[in-house]
């Protein structure tokens, strides 16, 4: 049971940040993949939306125990951001695609990576986004009397806050 | 024999909090279950929006009653990151003391309630009375016994005495030889054992691919801790190990709490022995510059995640929060499976869904006399201590 004490030095053998983006990067070649930013044990990156399963499986092959933390959804007005925020190599990647504001629409990763199951039901639930190749997206956090078409984190335009 | 659904759920005597179960069972063994969460959602995510960046911080500490240090600590920390606050080195000691001294109370709430589920109710007022300890030192540095309200964009709110430290000190050791037993207890008392080998069992390989997290993955053989593999506050001057088992049942999961809090135990010591000098917090602006960070903290129950963003004002445009119970459910659906019904309370348990209550003043009512005594919490307190 239990490992040895963890020293400073074992912490420096991680692979840095700048590693995991090069990797990233050439295992997704041909693909519009662009690193917005790298802060410490961060990688930004963004993609076309259409691409994230292409994305996932060829990064799934090179990291077979990539762990998917959370997606995140954001409406930002003109658009809907999803993050997909994993870990490889202990550097947490977030993965950026832009969605239409008006039809958020992406493909599932439910297949290549299960976990994903609950975190797309709820962004379903509180955004609306929709996520193709799913057989169902039944409610998450919602209760099945909430009106369908009613997305809480979409923003409300200012004086429509009584319709939300 | 024909199949049958058990509900169990939203509300039901066996669980501590609102979940839904459907278990579908022959006979006495568990074929599959289908759970529905979000009984307790409370829009805290959207509340956030609506508050000052100074607020959320205590809105964000009543996600969980347990673990909300780590709630707080995980939110300050994404916003520091947007604006480029330099934490001084004396506050983020005392996020680790803190983040220890909750791993502990929190994991012997788990121990007890382990006990309680398989019907070894000794161990779990045994477990509770201890609990009380660290509970007790939690409360003379923060005022709280749980949601402390330490936590601050930019350091921590309280600073911890000379006094603290001494009064720490003597909590250690009376905890250090309580745990000592406990971990006999589990590894050696024959029906403890029994009631939890092979129970709620995942492999290696299941428990990478359900995402699970926390002592949830360390008990079936995965080797991961952010406060090692993505350090924060001051893990990366601390030195610690890294607890995990092979066997992935319950068993494995209580002996890895239990080694999880022998080391917290020694962090503590540590923290307390080379606690640096300086202020404790700095100035935070009240505007949080326009960005987006994404924090991770390796909670009681395992990593728990926030992003936020900023749009430069003096509230945030989003706050996204995963809790380490989402990432660790998929694990109770699939170890239910094959599992007999006398085993879901514990299967449910194992992975430590959470609960907390707190009562500040109690009325006694002595019913022989018909007298009413109003007690604070200091006299009741002391009351208690007089008997330990």
């Amino acid at each position: 049971m239990g490992a040895d004490v963890v020293s400073v030095e074992d912490r420096e053998k991680f692979p840095s940040e700048a590693e995991v983006a090069r990797k990233i990067k050439s295992a997704c070649d041909g693909m519009m993949l662009s690193v917005q930013r790298l802060s410490r044990r961060r990688v930004w990156i963004e993609m076309p939306s259409g691409e994230v399963r292409a994305f996932f499986e060829r990064v799934k092959k090179l990291w077979p125990a990539l762990h998917l933390s959370t997606i995140t959804g954001l409406d930002s007005g003109s658009e809907i951001e999803v993050i997909y925020h994993f870990d490889v190599d202990n550097v947490l990647v977030n993965l950026r695609v832009k969605l239409d504001a008006n039809t958020p629409k992406v493909d599932t990763i439910c297949d290549i990576l299960p976990v994903s199951d609950a975190y797309e039901r709820e962004l379903h639930d509180v955004l609306g986004i929709e996520f193709a190749g799913r057989t169902s997206t039944p409610r998450l956090v919602l209760p099945d009397s909430w009106p369908e078409g009613s997305y809480p984190l979409r923003n409300v335009p200012k004086g429509d806050e009584k319709h939300a | 024999m024909p199949e049958i659904e058990i509900p169990v759920g939203p509300q039901h005597p066996a669980l501590k909090e609102p979940e839904s179960f459907r278990f579908e069972v022959d006979g006495e063994i568990v074929k599959s279950v289908d759970i529905r969460l979000g009984y307790v959602h409370r829009g805290i995510e959207k509340a956030c929006q609506d508050r000052t960046w100074v607020q959320a911080v205590y809105l964000i500490e009543r996600i969980c009653g347990i673990c909300s240090h780590s709630h707080t600590t995980c939110f300050c920390q994404a916003v520091e990151e947007i604006a480029g606050i330099e934490v001084p080195r004396r506050a983020r000691f005392i996020r680790s003391l803190f983040g220890e001294m909750e791993r502990i109370h929190s994991h012997l709430l788990w121990l007890g309630l382990a006990g309680h589920e398989v019907g070894f109710d000794s161990l779990f007022m045994y477990a509770w009375h201890d609990r009380e300890i660290i509970l007790d030192a939690l409360e003379s540095i923060s005022g709280n016994r749980v949601n402390y309200g330490m936590n601050t964009i930019g350091g921590v709110r309280r600073d911890v005495t000379e006094k603290d430290v001494d009064e720490l000190g003597r909590a250690l050791d009376l905890l250090e030889e309580r745990v000592k037993y406990y971990t006999d207890v589990a590894l050696n008392e024959a029906t403890f054992r029994s009631r939890l080998e092979g129970v709620g069992k995942i492999t290696r390989e299941q428990a990478i691919d359900l995402g699970t997290v926390g002592p949830t993955a360390r008990s079936a053989g995965v080797d991961v801790d952010l406060r090692r593999d993505d350090p924060y506050a001051a893990y990366d001057e601390i030195p610690f190990r890294v607890i995990t088992a092979d066997g992935g049942d319950l068993l494995a999961a209580a002996v890895v709490r239990l080694g999880e809090i022998e080391e917290s135990l020694k962090i503590i010591r540590y923290i307390i022995e080379n606690l640096p000098d300086g202020p404790i917090a700095v100035k935070a602006p009240r505007r949080i510059p326009a960005g987006e960070a994404c924090s991770r903290y390796e909670a009681p129950r395992g990593e728990d995640i926030h992003y936020v963003r900023s749009g430069g004002g003096d509230k945030p445009l989003r706050v996204k929060v995963r809790a380490p119970t989402l990432a660790n459910i998929n694990a109770v659906a699939q170890s239910m499976r094959g599992a007999r019904v006398a085993d879901i309370p514990i299967i449910i348990a194992g992975i430590d869904p959470c609960f907390s209550c707190t009562d500040r003043m109690v009325r006694l009512d002595d019913v022989s006399s018909g007298r009413t005594e109003v007690l604070t919490w200091a006299q009741l307190s002391a009351r208690c201590r007089a008997s330990r």
